[in-house]
């Protein structure tokens, strides 16, 4: 069964593709934009660092904005209520969507770490540990889509805490170079690790995504939500005139 | 099988449901009626596990709908109040999708062709005209082939062909002992479908029988309407229709534009909830 969700939400994404495309297009643009413009290009190891970089905005942007966003989507649609009626268990359905959308991901990270081959000779070693970024990310993803009340909120809500998000994780500046409370969020921060782990494996970063895997899968399952928040039963707002 | 006793839900301060009594056999279909705010889409999806209660006691298929488990959930069928498929999906590929989560599905070729959608298995839900979506959403509710069916204003959108098409499918379901839980604004789909009404008005039962007796009113009075040779109309409402027509004709007036009228269901309804409202 997980196998055939898992085609069900690919066949989805790729049916209605707008978004996906956007999140595609927008890491290998960034790529090359950087490794124009940076002082650091001369440096070895530089476009590895920033495939994996770029990488991991590809991941962020897919599992998180995304994926999060579908998951609303689908429950303003009516979809998630509409299975929860049947005997297909919560799990289940968390998996086979979150399954779905790491094939995706790693398809877009396979594209872009391939084009930095082309062009810098050069791709982050640890490729294959895309994977636990993904899942990650995207169990972030479920978990933050039970807070988001409707639809109309998701795009704000998700853009405006991912955009803080990557920045301080490594995305655009080193984070070990990262001062002060701004380096110990940087810590905190699974894109730290997921940008991380793909340069170099690591116990501690691989400890650090599991956890934050834990705590989101935990969450989704307390608080898995299939219908929209209703609207306030009374406005509070007053327009003056 | 449906058991409800004693049922109460609470929104804050509002009550939506207050002491509910309901009991609906296997292979009855059951109407509940009521306007718009009576507190029916609390009940249903109280007894499709959507929703907690607050008080009472609650059993469909002698499961507790609040406790409700994977295999309780293979055996009730599920079609909401508004369409509710992702609409990138064809009809084959979600029909498909969702027979696999059954144990014993209805075979989804045989099933699209009962409810009229076999020319649609490749086309995509979205595009699909509204009745045909709602089609498509009551073939999802029946492919697992369930022992209680909850339809919740299954023909809304629909054409009459497609209405009587639709109706003679619940029919066969319920034929083949299938509890059908229904609701809907049209009286008519009531009075065709349903073996017994229930109406909903403020929380409350206020009527509970079959769809020809309902409130009484086959009791009630009959109205004769005629035209007098002066013209002048005459209108007599009467709880002895035969003996009153016979009256009037042994008069030898010619009756122009005779007509005699029973009370229906909708009329029975309407005084239902308006003196309900009323008080």
């Amino acid at each position: 069964m997980l196998r055939e969700l898992c085609l069900y939400q690919i066949r989805l994404y790729l049916r209605s593709p707008r978004a996906l495309v956007a999140s595609a297009v927008t890491p290998p643009l960034l790529m090359v934009m950087l490794a124009a413009i940076s002082d650091h290009r001369a440096e070895p190891g530089y476009h590895a660092r920033l495939v994996a970089a770029m990488a991991t905005l590809g991941i962020a942007s897919t599992c998180y904005t995304t994926f999060a966003a579908s998951l609303v989507a689908s429950r303003d649609a009516g979809v998630l209520k509409r299975l929860r009626a049947t005997p297909l268990p919560l799990w289940q359905h968390i998996a086979g969507r979150v399954a779905a959308t790491t094939v995706v991901a790693l398809a877009q990270t396979l594209l872009l770490a391939v084009l930095g081959w082309l062009l810098y000779r050069d791709w982050p070693p640890m490729l294959p540990s895309a994977v636990f970024g993904a899942v990650t990310v995207s169990l972030i993803g479920v978990a933050v889509a039970q807070v988001v009340p409707r639809g109309d909120a998701a795009a704000t809500l998700l853009s405006t805490t991912l955009l803080p998000v990557v920045l301080v994780s490594g995305v655009f500046f080193p984070a070990s170079e990262l001062p002060g409370w701004v380096g110990v969020v940087s810590e905190a921060s699974p894109l730290t690790h997921v940008g991380a782990l793909l340069n170099a494996f690591s116990w501690v970063d691989l400890a650090w995504l599991l956890g934050w895997s834990c705590a989101a899968l935990a969450f989704a399952l307390w608080r898995f939500r299939v219908e929209p928040e209703p609207p306030r039963a009374t406005g509070r707002v007053r327009l003056a005139g | 099988m449906i058991e409800v006793e004693g049922l109460v839900k609470r929104y804050g301060k509002r009550t939506a449901l207050d002491g509910v009594d309901l009991r609906a056999a296997p292979g009855e279909v059951l109407a509940v009626l009521g306007p718009n705010g009576a507190g029916k889409t609390s009940l249903v999806e109280i007894l499709e596990g959507y929703r907690p209660r607050d008080d009472g006691r609650v059993r469909v298929l002698g499961t507790d709908p609040a406790r409700p488990t994977r295999a309780w959930r293979g055996r009730i069928g599920v079609l909401p109040q508004s369409t509710s498929v992702d609409p990138q999906l064809t009809v084959g590929e979600a029909v498909g999708l969702f027979s696999r989560l059954y144990r014993n599905p209805w075979p989804p070729g045989d099933l699209l062709d009962r409810l009229g959608l076999a020319d649609a298995v490749h086309r995509r839900a979205g595009v699909l005209s509204g009745g045909r979506q709602r089609r498509l959403d009551l073939a999802l509710a029946l492919v697992g082939r369930p022992e209680v069916l909850f339809l919740d204003e299954p023909t809304t959108g629909f054409d009459p062909e497609a209405r009587r098409d639709t109706w003679r499918v619940v029919r066969e379901v319920a034929a083949g002992g299938c509890t059908v839980l229904l609701t809907t604004h049209y009286l008519e789909e009531a009075a065709e479908l349903a073996d017994r009404v229930v109406v909903v008005v403020g929380g409350k039962i206020v009527a509970d029988g079959d769809p020809a007796t309902l409130g009484g009113h086959l009791d009630a009075s009959t109205t004769i309407r005629y035209r007098r040779p002066s013209g002048e109309p005459a209108v007599i409402r009467t709880r002895t229709p035969s003996a009153a027509l016979l009256a009037v004709l042994r008069e030898g007036e010619e009756l122009g534009e005779l007509s005699v009228t029973r009370p229906t269901l909708e009329d029975a309804y309407l005084a239902l909830v308006g003196s309900r409202h009323a008080a």
